[in-house]
């Protein structure tokens, strides 16, 4: 076990590494010079002057060769300095300590939503299978796997709006202060954020519940006489829920890239529209170090995965 | 099947549990409303006291306001504007003409009511609050000016479009022939801070404004107007200009030219406080900022001890930040907000047209403009855009009418070289007859043009067209306006355009660059006066004149009718722009003038339509009202 933890912690070093390379050569692949950028406004039509602009590169620091930008720059991150935020002179890690806590709030509501709903649909699908509860069960799944979830999002607008009148308050209210208004405003993007999720672990409920229910033991539970309730929930599905949860773990990081679309569109202001909001602004300072931390995040979280999987499954080890 | 009987059963028990969910939110929701209900019933508006001042005549400020420039149109589908004025007053050449009392700053009116605090939508986050160095409305133009008073303004109670008064200033006279301003300060202005306003100030912002060694994307639009700036003792200021101009009162008037504190700002450059951070904003405006939460909301209350008796009515205003347009209309729709903070409200013509029929009644939704220009930029410096032959053919041959229906749904103003409809300018009758404006009456390309556009092709010897590109910044409808210029110039003449959409950071880099023959672009005006559109579009430094394409005939032009006082003589020299970048040479096609999209609640009382969207953003004129 030691050596396999070794192992997979040597692999998240270099891999981080390599995430720190990929973003900064992206940042510095998009054609335009920050500095330039901020002189030139957000119009394109700003005046300025060659000395202007010296200045203000030499302020940013992208006057100085690459590799010297990208050593400084990792330097930085390592001491937990992100630097300023290229458009608001402010800096970024303020900005990442208000809004990722509402991100992460928004994506495990997501996650809670989609298990609480998903998993007894997978078992009921399993359980009555090839009758009506199933095909429902099997076309709510297969919807939502299929339907973007910005589409979603806005079809929900649309109906709130059009139907009651009614969209979520504006504004933000902070979870522990205002904790009605805050699930006012979380719940429907929570929906739209996860009901991919939901679907997605429905189905493979559904499909690790049959390959278990095929299982000696599950018969041999059957035949001692027990009771079908407890076969199902104590046998079955604990034994079925190994894939469940994998699939759980690893979904936060795409549930955390769905954020992007989701905060924008119900207006929630978390990491994920200050990464759009950013881009549009040319913001690269932000956009690099928002990009650098949730790939460090679902990093960490594929590695806290796969050393569970290790740990719950003995069988698992790097050969 | 009895013992499966548990399984609806965790089937019902997580439904309820969502049910549950939901219902704490409903709850909540009415609990927010109930709130928000007792908050607008502790606010509910009160008659305002009697105006201590005079109470202004709003019809009749535009004849007597020593305004020089005449009255702009701007079209609006819900204001009625004044009409193309043919008989605009001459630029001041007085010996002394003093402002008269309709020019005097803004005064509370008896059927004024107070109270409430208002949401509003902003579509835009604040990029930095130094107005000095602010380029757009959006983000630092708009959120800066609640908390600022600059010298004069845009009368925002009136439907006249250059109707200007006072904002700090109480008054002023011009004399020297127009070239000399001196404007009366009150002796009880306070910045936010307490510390008194002066001459002073006034003199350094005017100055700051003029610095040529820090960015001053707009605010730097007065420099060749003001030539010296000085104070007359504490409450007097005195601006000579380099020549009278009709044009210095109306870049003054933009809610980009706002007034800093001297003293907390500090005079020496190099010492300066950073204006760009928030913590840093000190204004004597209306409101003061109260709460900012970044992407969410600005939170503004009104200034207690603002120095125009009376005013403003709003107890406090909220100005939600909303940038993705289906969430702005199902934000007015469902009434989270109830009026655009300045004229972009993001909102497309189809949106508008839609949020129309919606509120139909309850709101108004104005198409205000011309606001900007969209056009088809051409590089003169690149082959085969240097032959003048090839410049005129593609004018002739696009039809501005498509771009219209498919862009602005009817609504935009024909792509004329200069706007339609306004004093210095042809009608849009007179545009629509001719060469490349024109259209047959079915609705067709004019085959005279084609005809004409064809001929032009053989003699610069392109009979069969040829290949080239279009560069389109990734904004707006950019990279699809320019797929319809590529389809009608295939069409028509041959030519072979593979659209280039481009990321508009990188776009400007190859604009810049000369990395581009054709391009896809818009431009936003300022100030409808001919310096601003001449200079801005078709002169060297033109904001997209990136292949600095200039004709010494237009050059000369431009310069006779900037210092020309009698105006029906500037009209003519600007007809003679006009005609010559339509019927000779141009680096633009305009293909439409386009218009802004605001949304007001009918709830929301005093409020006038600005002729741009620099002009009424304080919002100190607006009041609530059932």
């Amino acid at each position: 076990m030691n050596t396999y933890v070794a192992k997979r912690l040597g692999l998240f070093i270099p891999t981080l590494l390599l995430v720190t390379i990929i973003v900064f050569s992206l940042m510095r692949l998009i054609p335009g010079d920050p500095a330039y950028l901020r002189l030139i406004g957000t119009d394109g039509d700003a005046e300025f002057t060659q000395e202007q602009l010296e200045a203000l590169q030499a302020q940013l620091g992208t006057d100085k060769p690459l590799v010297q930008q990208y050593v400084l720059w990792v330097w930085d991150m390592l001491r937990g300095d992100m630097g300023l935020s290229m458009i608001h002179d402010t800096p970024i890690i303020d900005d990442i300590k208000d809004r990722l806590p509402i991100t992460l709030e928004l994506t495990v509501l997501s996650l809670l939503l989609a298990t609480v709903i998903a998993v007894p649909l997978g078992v009921i699908s399993a359980v009555m299978q090839d009758s009506p509860a199933d095909y429902i069960s099997r076309v709510v799944a297969i919807a939502g796997v299929a339907m973007p979830n910005f589409w979603l999002a806005i079809l929900m607008i649309i109906v709130l709006v059009n139907l009651f009148g009614w969209l979520p308050p504006l504004g933000y209210a902070d979870l522990w202060e205002n904790p009605g208004k805050n699930l006012t405003q979380l719940i429907f993007p929570s929906i739209a954020l996860g009901f991919y999720n939901m679907a997605l672990i429905a189905r493979v409920t559904r499909s690790s519940m049959l390959e278990v229910f095929r299982e000696d033991y599950i018969r041999t539970a059957r035949s001692k006489g027990l009771n079908e309730r407890v076969v199902i929930i104590r046998h079955a599905l604990k034994n079925a829920s190994l894939p469940v949860l994998t699939i759980s773990g690893w979904q936060i990081g795409r549930l955390l890239a769905g954020t992007v679309i989701i905060e924008k569109i119900f207006l929630v202001p978390g990491v994920g529209r200050l990464l759009i909001d950013s881009i549009f602004a040319r913001d690269f300072t932000m956009i690099q170090a928002i990009v650098m931390m949730v790939a460090t995040m679902v990093l960490l979280l594929n590695l806290v995965v796969d050393l569970m999987y290790g740990w719950v499954d003995p069988r698992i080890r790097y050969a | 099947m009895a013992k499966l009987l548990w399984r609806p059963g965790t089937l019902l028990l997580s439904l309820l549990v969502l049910v549950a969910l939901l219902a704490v939110a409903c709850s909540s929701s009415d609990a927010v409303e109930e709130e928000a209900e007792e908050e607008a019933a502790a606010a509910a508006p009160t008659t305002a006291p009697t105006a201590e001042a005079e109470s202004q005549d709003q019809t009749s400020t535009t004849g007597e306001s020593n305004t020089p420039t005449p009255q702009p149109q701007i079209a609006s589908t819900e204001v009625a504007m004044t009409s193309g004025s043919a008989d605009p007053t001459a630029t001041p050449a007085p010996e002394v003409q003093s402002s008269g009392p309709e020019a005097a700053q803004a005064t509370a009116k008896p059927e004024g009511k107070y109270g409430g605090t208002i949401d509003m939508h902003v579509a835009g986050n604040v990029a930095h609050w130094n107005i000095m160095e602010c380029g757009s409305g959006g983000t630092c133009m708009s959120p800066t000016a609640p908390f600022s008073n600059g010298l004069v303004h845009y009368n925002g109670e009136t439907p006249e479009p250059l109707d200007i008064r006072g904002d700090l200033a109480t008054g002023w006279t011009v004399s020297e022939g127009g070239t000399r301003y001196v404007f009366d300060l009150p002796d009880d202005a306070r910045w936010h801070d307490g510390v008194q306003i002066t001459s002073s100030d006034v003199v350094f912002s005017i100055n700051e404004m003029l610095r040529t060694d820090v960015p001053r994307p707009r605010s730097g639009q007065i420099r060749p107007y003001v030539k010296e700036v000085t104070a007359l003792g504490d409450y007097q200021v005195q601006v000579d200009l380099n020549f009278a101009s009709s044009a210095f009162l109306a870049f003054m008037a933009l809610d980009f030219m706002k007034m800093w504190p001297q003293h907390h700002v500090g005079t020496d450059p190099a010492t300066q406080k950073n204006m760009r951070l928030e913590e840093n904003i000190l204004g004597s405006g209306p409101f003061e900022m109260v709460e900012h939460d970044k992407d969410v909301v600005y939170k503004w209350e009104k200034n207690q001890d603002y120095f125009k008796d009376g005013l403003p009515y709003f107890d406090g205003m909220n100005y939600y930040i909303i940038n993705d347009s289906s969430s702005i209309v199902a934000a007015y729709k469902a009434e989270q907000v109830l009026m655009t903070v300045y004229l972009n409200s993001n909102m497309n013509v189809r949106e508008g047209k839609e949020l129309q029929d919606h509120r139909e009644g309850k709101g108004r939704v104005f198409f205000a403009g011309p606001t900007l220009w969209h056009a088809m930029l051409i590089n003169t410096e690149a082959e085969p855009f240097n032959d003048v032959r090839v410049r005129r053919a593609l004018n002739l041959i696009l039809h501005r009418q498509a771009f219209n229906e498919i862009f602005g749904a009817g609504e935009y103003l024909i792509g004329s070289p200069l706007p339609p409809d306004q004093w210095f300018g042809r009608t849009t009758e007179e545009w629509l007859e001719r060469p490349g404006l024109r259209q047959t009456a079915e609705g067709d390309k004019h085959p005279d043009d084609i005809a004409e556009a064809q001929r032009l092709m053989v003699e610069a010897g392109y009979p069969d067209g040829f290949d080239t590109t279009i560069l389109a910044a990734n904004f707006l409808s950019f990279p699809d306006m320019a797929q319809v210029a590529a389809d009608q110039m295939e069409r028509w003449l041959g030519i072979k355009a593979t659209v280039q959409p481009e990321e508009p950071a990188a776009g400007y880099v190859r604009y810049e660059s000369g990395d581009w023959k054709l391009g896809f672009h818009g431009n936003g005006i300022l100030v409808m006066d001919p310096d601003q559109l001449v200079a801005g579009s078709y002169l060297t430094k033109a904001t997209r004149n990136y292949s600095g394409w200039e004709q010494a005939e237009i050059r000369d032009l431009y310069d006779r009718q900037q210092v020309e006082t009698d105006l029906e003589k500037r009209r003519e020299l600007v007809l003679e722009i006009g005609d010559y970048l339509a019927d000779v040479d141009n680096h633009l096609v305009i293909t439409e003038w386009a218009m802004l999209i605001p949304y007001v609640d009918n709830r929301i009382k005093n409020y006038n339509i600005a002729s741009g969207f620099a002009n009424h953003t304080n919002k100190e004129h607006l009041w609530y009202e059932e």
